[in-house]
Protein backbone atom coordinates (compact mmCIF):
# COMPACT_ATOMS: atom_id res chain seq x y z
CA UNK A 1 0.00 0.00 0.00
CA UNK A 2 3.06 2.59 0.39
CA UNK A 3 4.23 1.29 -2.14
CA UNK A 4 1.35 2.43 -4.10
CA UNK A 5 1.40 5.73 -2.52
CA UNK A 6 5.00 6.38 -3.35
CA UNK A 7 4.00 5.21 -7.18
CA UNK A 8 1.02 7.82 -7.36
CA UNK A 9 2.78 10.84 -5.65
CA UNK A 10 5.77 10.26 -8.10
CA UNK A 11 3.32 10.52 -10.89
CA UNK A 12 1.57 14.01 -9.82
CA UNK A 13 4.82 15.14 -9.36
CA UNK A 14 5.91 13.91 -12.64
CA UNK A 15 3.16 15.19 -14.27
CA UNK A 16 2.91 18.50 -12.95
CA UNK A 17 6.86 18.72 -13.18
CA UNK A 18 6.49 18.09 -16.88
CA UNK A 19 3.29 20.34 -17.02
CA UNK A 20 5.65 23.50 -16.64
CA UNK A 21 6.87 25.90 -18.89
CA UNK A 22 6.94 29.43 -18.91
CA UNK A 23 3.47 31.25 -20.02
CA UNK A 24 4.77 32.60 -23.28
CA UNK A 25 5.20 29.00 -24.44
CA UNK A 26 2.29 27.73 -22.78
CA UNK A 27 -0.19 31.00 -24.32
CA UNK A 28 1.65 32.55 -27.01
CA UNK A 29 3.32 30.15 -29.76
CA UNK A 30 2.74 32.45 -32.23
CA UNK A 31 4.51 34.84 -30.98
CA UNK A 32 6.95 32.67 -29.24
CA UNK A 33 7.90 30.59 -32.78
CA UNK A 34 7.57 34.04 -34.74
CA UNK A 35 10.96 34.82 -36.62
CA UNK A 36 10.58 38.24 -36.70
CA UNK A 37 11.22 39.37 -32.74
CA UNK A 38 13.83 39.87 -30.69
CA UNK A 39 14.24 37.76 -28.00
CA UNK A 40 16.47 37.63 -24.79
CA UNK A 41 16.98 34.39 -22.96
CA UNK A 42 18.65 33.62 -19.88
CA UNK A 43 18.42 29.82 -18.83
CA UNK A 44 18.98 28.56 -15.32
CA UNK A 45 22.59 26.90 -15.81
CA UNK A 46 23.04 31.12 -16.83
CA UNK A 47 21.64 31.99 -13.58
CA UNK A 48 23.60 29.75 -11.62
CA UNK A 49 26.76 30.89 -13.70
CA UNK A 50 25.62 34.41 -12.31
CA UNK A 51 27.33 32.96 -9.05
CA UNK A 52 30.90 33.72 -10.80
CA UNK A 53 29.74 37.51 -11.83
CA UNK A 54 32.27 39.72 -9.93
CA UNK A 55 29.80 42.28 -8.50
CA UNK A 56 31.17 45.98 -9.49
CA UNK A 57 29.42 47.72 -7.05
CA UNK A 58 27.10 47.04 -3.60
CA UNK A 59 24.03 47.66 -6.07
CA UNK A 60 25.05 44.45 -8.27
CA UNK A 61 26.06 42.70 -4.90
CA UNK A 62 22.51 43.18 -4.01
CA UNK A 63 21.12 42.19 -7.01
CA UNK A 64 23.15 38.82 -7.49
CA UNK A 65 21.99 37.57 -3.94
CA UNK A 66 18.09 38.54 -5.20
CA UNK A 67 18.25 36.72 -8.29
CA UNK A 68 19.71 33.68 -7.13
CA UNK A 69 16.94 31.75 -6.55
CA UNK A 70 15.66 32.88 -10.60
CA UNK A 71 15.61 29.71 -12.60
CA UNK A 72 15.13 31.50 -15.76
CA UNK A 73 14.10 34.75 -17.83
CA UNK A 74 13.14 35.06 -21.11
CA UNK A 75 11.63 38.32 -23.22
CA UNK A 76 9.99 38.87 -26.13
CA UNK A 77 9.40 42.01 -28.05
CA UNK A 78 7.99 42.31 -31.43
CA UNK A 79 7.98 45.92 -33.20
CA UNK A 80 6.56 47.82 -35.49
CA UNK A 81 3.49 45.73 -35.57
CA UNK A 82 -0.09 47.15 -37.33
CA UNK A 83 -2.18 47.91 -34.13
CA UNK A 84 0.04 46.72 -31.12
CA UNK A 85 -2.92 47.52 -28.76
CA UNK A 86 -5.47 44.84 -30.56
CA UNK A 87 -2.85 42.31 -29.98
CA UNK A 88 -2.46 43.24 -26.39
CA UNK A 89 -6.43 43.36 -25.76
CA UNK A 90 -6.26 39.84 -27.12
CA UNK A 91 -2.82 39.08 -24.92
CA UNK A 92 -4.50 39.49 -22.02
CA UNK A 93 -7.65 37.07 -22.40
CA UNK A 94 -5.24 34.23 -22.86
CA UNK A 95 -3.43 33.36 -19.51
CA UNK A 96 -5.11 30.66 -17.57
CA UNK A 97 -6.87 30.65 -14.24
CA UNK A 98 -3.30 29.52 -12.21
CA UNK A 99 -2.19 32.83 -14.13
CA UNK A 100 -3.06 35.27 -11.61
CA UNK A 101 -3.72 39.50 -12.86
CA UNK A 102 -1.98 41.32 -10.27
CA UNK A 103 -2.04 44.37 -11.62
CA UNK A 104 -2.68 46.52 -15.10
CA UNK A 105 -2.24 49.55 -16.06
CA UNK A 106 -3.93 51.27 -19.28
CA UNK A 107 -2.98 55.12 -20.07
CA UNK A 108 -2.94 56.29 -23.30
CA UNK A 109 0.51 55.66 -25.00
CA UNK A 110 1.15 52.78 -22.80
CA UNK A 111 -0.69 49.47 -21.38
CA UNK A 112 1.17 46.87 -19.10
CA UNK A 113 -0.51 43.92 -17.03
CA UNK A 114 1.11 41.80 -14.46
CA UNK A 115 0.78 38.20 -13.63
CA UNK A 116 1.98 35.91 -11.20
CA UNK A 117 1.74 32.17 -10.75
CA UNK A 118 1.46 30.54 -7.12
CA UNK A 119 2.00 27.50 -6.03
CA UNK A 120 1.40 26.84 -2.64
CA UNK A 121 1.76 30.55 -1.42
CA UNK A 122 5.18 31.05 -3.53
CA UNK A 123 5.34 32.94 -5.85
CA UNK A 124 7.21 30.82 -8.86
CA UNK A 125 6.54 32.98 -12.01
CA UNK A 126 5.70 36.52 -12.97
CA UNK A 127 4.75 37.55 -16.43
CA UNK A 128 3.97 40.89 -17.93
CA UNK A 129 2.11 41.84 -21.33
CA UNK A 130 3.44 45.08 -22.33
CA UNK A 131 1.86 47.05 -25.28
CA UNK A 132 1.82 50.07 -27.05
CA UNK A 133 0.13 51.12 -30.44
CA UNK A 134 3.44 49.40 -32.44
CA UNK A 135 4.78 46.95 -30.14
CA UNK A 136 4.11 43.81 -28.16
CA UNK A 137 6.79 42.65 -25.29
CA UNK A 138 6.33 39.72 -23.62
CA UNK A 139 8.55 39.46 -20.36
CA UNK A 140 8.24 36.01 -17.88
CA UNK A 141 10.80 35.06 -15.02
CA UNK A 142 10.52 32.02 -13.51
CA UNK A 143 11.88 30.95 -9.88
CA UNK A 144 10.81 31.34 -6.58
CA UNK A 145 10.19 35.43 -7.06
CA UNK A 146 9.54 37.42 -4.04
CA UNK A 147 7.38 40.67 -5.09
CA UNK A 148 8.92 43.05 -2.26
CA UNK A 149 12.49 42.37 -3.67
CA UNK A 150 11.17 42.96 -7.10
CA UNK A 151 10.06 46.55 -6.01
CA UNK A 152 13.03 46.87 -4.30
CA UNK A 153 15.23 46.97 -7.79
CA UNK A 154 14.19 49.95 -8.83
CA UNK A 155 13.58 51.03 -5.38
CA UNK A 156 16.96 51.18 -5.53
CA UNK A 157 17.20 53.62 -8.48
CA UNK A 158 15.23 56.58 -7.21
CA UNK A 159 11.91 55.44 -9.27
CA UNK A 160 8.93 56.85 -8.15
CA UNK A 161 5.70 55.23 -6.60
CA UNK A 162 7.30 52.76 -4.92
CA UNK A 163 6.20 53.92 -1.09
CA UNK A 164 2.94 52.17 -1.68
CA UNK A 165 4.36 49.22 -2.24
CA UNK A 166 4.82 47.69 0.49
CA UNK A 167 1.32 47.66 1.15
CA UNK A 168 0.36 46.21 -2.17
CA UNK A 169 2.71 43.61 -1.10
CA UNK A 170 2.18 42.55 2.16
CA UNK A 171 -1.90 42.09 0.35
CA UNK A 172 -0.38 40.08 -2.02
CA UNK A 173 1.69 37.88 0.13
CA UNK B 1 0.25 -78.52 21.18
CA UNK B 2 2.47 -79.90 23.71
CA UNK B 3 5.57 -78.09 24.72
CA UNK B 4 8.19 -79.76 26.64
CA UNK B 5 8.79 -78.05 29.50
CA UNK B 6 12.55 -77.95 29.97
CA UNK B 7 12.69 -76.81 26.47
CA UNK B 8 10.63 -73.91 27.43
CA UNK B 9 12.23 -72.89 30.67
CA UNK B 10 15.62 -73.03 28.46
CA UNK B 11 14.37 -70.93 26.24
CA UNK B 12 12.72 -68.33 28.70
CA UNK B 13 16.54 -68.01 30.70
CA UNK B 14 17.67 -67.33 27.36
CA UNK B 15 15.09 -64.48 26.90
CA UNK B 16 15.65 -63.09 30.67
CA UNK B 17 19.46 -62.76 29.42
CA UNK B 18 18.61 -61.41 26.48
CA UNK B 19 20.05 -63.94 24.03
CA UNK B 20 17.23 -66.04 22.40
CA UNK B 21 16.42 -65.63 19.05
CA UNK B 22 13.12 -63.79 17.63
CA UNK B 23 12.05 -67.10 16.44
CA UNK B 24 12.67 -68.57 19.79
CA UNK B 25 10.88 -65.48 21.21
CA UNK B 26 8.00 -66.47 18.67
CA UNK B 27 7.64 -70.08 19.88
CA UNK B 28 7.52 -68.60 23.85
CA UNK B 29 5.17 -66.19 22.81
CA UNK B 30 2.93 -68.93 21.24
CA UNK B 31 3.46 -71.17 24.31
CA UNK B 32 2.09 -68.64 26.53
CA UNK B 33 -0.84 -67.69 24.58
CA UNK B 34 -1.88 -71.63 23.58
CA UNK B 35 -0.69 -73.23 26.52
CA UNK B 36 -3.58 -74.19 29.31
CA UNK B 37 -1.56 -74.66 32.13
CA UNK B 38 1.14 -72.94 32.62
CA UNK B 39 3.37 -73.21 35.49
CA UNK B 40 3.67 -70.70 38.16
CA UNK B 41 7.46 -70.72 37.66
CA UNK B 42 6.85 -69.17 34.11
CA UNK B 43 4.24 -66.82 35.43
CA UNK B 44 6.79 -63.27 35.02
CA UNK B 45 7.40 -64.63 31.51
CA UNK B 46 4.01 -65.43 30.67
CA UNK B 47 2.39 -62.07 31.95
CA UNK B 48 5.37 -60.38 30.29
CA UNK B 49 4.72 -62.12 26.70
CA UNK B 50 0.68 -61.49 27.20
CA UNK B 51 1.05 -58.31 27.48
CA UNK B 52 3.84 -58.04 24.77
CA UNK B 53 1.27 -59.33 22.97
CA UNK B 54 -1.81 -57.55 23.93
CA UNK B 55 0.46 -54.09 22.79
CA UNK B 56 0.97 -55.08 19.60
CA UNK B 57 -2.06 -56.12 18.70
CA UNK B 58 -3.75 -52.71 19.93
CA UNK B 59 -0.37 -50.89 18.67
CA UNK B 60 -1.31 -52.72 15.10
CA UNK B 61 -2.18 -49.80 12.38
CA UNK B 62 -5.63 -49.86 11.45
CA UNK B 63 -6.79 -51.11 7.95
CA UNK B 64 -7.12 -47.61 6.64
CA UNK B 65 -4.26 -45.94 8.08
CA UNK B 66 -2.61 -46.03 4.90
CA UNK B 67 -5.21 -44.28 2.90
CA UNK B 68 -5.44 -41.63 6.01
CA UNK B 69 -2.12 -41.03 6.57
CA UNK B 70 -2.12 -40.21 2.11
CA UNK B 71 -5.27 -38.34 2.30
CA UNK B 72 -3.67 -36.25 5.23
CA UNK B 73 -0.52 -35.53 3.79
CA UNK B 74 -2.32 -34.45 0.13
CA UNK B 75 -4.21 -32.39 2.34
CA UNK B 76 -1.25 -30.73 4.19
CA UNK B 77 0.46 -30.58 0.51
CA UNK B 78 -2.48 -28.73 -1.16
CA UNK B 79 -2.69 -26.04 1.64
CA UNK B 80 1.39 -25.99 1.18
CA UNK B 81 0.73 -25.38 -2.24
CA UNK B 82 -1.69 -22.56 -1.65
CA UNK B 83 0.50 -20.36 0.09
CA UNK B 84 3.54 -21.02 -1.89
CA UNK B 85 1.57 -19.20 -4.01
CA UNK B 86 0.16 -16.58 -2.17
CA UNK B 87 3.76 -15.50 -1.06
CA UNK B 88 4.91 -15.83 -4.84
CA UNK B 89 2.27 -13.45 -5.81
CA UNK B 90 3.00 -11.26 -3.14
CA UNK B 91 6.92 -10.82 -4.30
CA UNK B 92 5.66 -10.17 -7.58
CA UNK B 93 3.32 -7.29 -6.72
CA UNK B 94 6.18 -5.84 -4.38
CA UNK B 95 8.82 -6.19 -7.20
CA UNK B 96 6.26 -4.96 -9.57
CA UNK B 97 5.58 -1.94 -6.80
CA UNK B 98 9.43 -1.00 -6.72
CA UNK B 99 9.73 -1.62 -10.24
CA UNK B 100 7.29 1.08 -11.01
CA UNK B 101 8.66 2.93 -7.68
CA UNK B 102 12.40 3.36 -9.20
CA UNK B 103 10.87 3.66 -13.55
CA UNK B 104 8.54 6.53 -12.11
CA UNK B 105 11.43 8.29 -9.99
CA UNK B 106 13.74 8.08 -12.97
CA UNK B 107 11.32 9.23 -15.13
CA UNK B 108 10.96 12.36 -12.58
CA UNK B 109 14.49 13.21 -12.68
CA UNK B 110 14.53 13.30 -16.06
CA UNK B 111 11.65 15.36 -16.17
CA UNK B 112 13.06 17.53 -13.76
CA UNK B 113 16.33 18.54 -15.91
CA UNK B 114 14.36 18.71 -18.56
CA UNK B 115 11.59 21.28 -16.81
CA UNK B 116 14.79 23.24 -15.37
CA UNK B 117 15.61 23.77 -19.12
CA UNK B 118 12.25 24.80 -19.65
CA UNK B 119 11.84 27.35 -16.51
CA UNK B 120 14.40 29.32 -18.17
CA UNK B 121 12.33 29.03 -21.32
CA UNK B 122 15.52 27.40 -23.01
CA UNK B 123 13.79 24.06 -24.10
CA UNK B 124 15.73 22.05 -26.57
CA UNK B 125 15.69 24.36 -29.16
CA UNK B 126 15.86 27.86 -27.37
CA UNK B 127 20.03 28.95 -26.57
CA UNK B 128 21.10 31.20 -24.24
CA UNK B 129 21.06 34.56 -25.63
CA UNK B 130 24.46 35.57 -24.05
CA UNK B 131 27.55 32.90 -23.65
CA UNK B 132 29.26 35.69 -21.57
CA UNK B 133 27.47 35.20 -17.80
CA UNK B 134 29.08 39.45 -17.81
CA UNK B 135 26.77 40.29 -20.82
CA UNK B 136 23.86 38.31 -19.30
CA UNK B 137 23.59 39.75 -16.26
CA UNK B 138 23.57 43.25 -17.90
CA UNK B 139 20.62 41.86 -19.63
CA UNK B 140 18.73 40.60 -16.85
CA UNK B 141 19.74 43.41 -14.77
CA UNK B 142 18.10 45.56 -17.31
CA UNK B 143 14.97 43.97 -17.75
CA UNK B 144 14.71 43.15 -14.06
CA UNK B 145 14.72 46.97 -13.71
CA UNK B 146 12.24 47.96 -16.46
CA UNK B 147 10.18 45.41 -14.78
CA UNK B 148 10.80 46.49 -11.64
CA UNK B 149 9.82 49.75 -12.54
CA UNK B 150 6.75 49.17 -13.88
CA UNK B 151 6.03 47.15 -11.16
CA UNK B 152 6.33 49.65 -8.75
CA UNK B 153 4.36 52.54 -11.45
CA UNK B 154 1.80 50.21 -11.65
CA UNK B 155 1.63 49.54 -7.88
CA UNK B 156 1.43 53.37 -7.43
CA UNK B 157 -1.79 53.04 -9.96
CA UNK B 158 -3.53 51.16 -7.96
CA UNK B 159 -3.31 52.48 -4.62
CA UNK B 160 -4.67 55.89 -6.41
CA UNK B 161 -7.89 53.15 -7.51
CA UNK B 162 -7.78 52.24 -4.38
CA UNK B 163 -7.70 55.34 -2.31
CA UNK B 164 -10.11 56.74 -4.73
CA UNK B 165 -12.44 53.72 -3.94
CA UNK B 166 -11.94 54.47 0.09
CA UNK B 167 -12.80 57.71 -0.74
CA UNK B 168 -15.80 56.65 -2.50
CA UNK B 169 -16.73 54.64 -0.04
CA UNK B 170 -16.45 57.20 2.85
CA UNK B 171 -18.76 59.99 0.95
CA UNK B 172 -21.52 56.74 0.40
CA UNK B 173 -20.97 56.43 4.09
CA UNK B 174 -21.44 60.08 5.06
CA UNK B 175 -24.31 60.25 2.49
CA UNK B 176 -26.23 57.52 4.52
Amino acid sequence: MKNAIIVFLFSIASSVAFGQSDAISKFFPDIDSDENVTRVSISSKMFEMFMHVEPESEEERELLETISDLQGMRIITKENMQDGMAYYRKALKKPSAEYEELLSVSQPDENFTFFVKEVNGDIHEVFMIFGDSESIVLMSIRGLINLQELSRLSRQMNIEGMKYLDQIDDEKN
Amino acid sequence: MDYDKHKIAALIDKFWQGESSLKEEKVLEEYFLYSEHVPAEFADAERYFLVRRERSQNGALPADFESNLLDKIDESESRGKGKIVNLTFAWKAAAAMIILALTAGLWYQLQDNDTSGQLAGTESTVDDTYEDPRAAFEATKEALFMMSSKFNEGSSEMMKIKKFDQAQNKIKTTEK
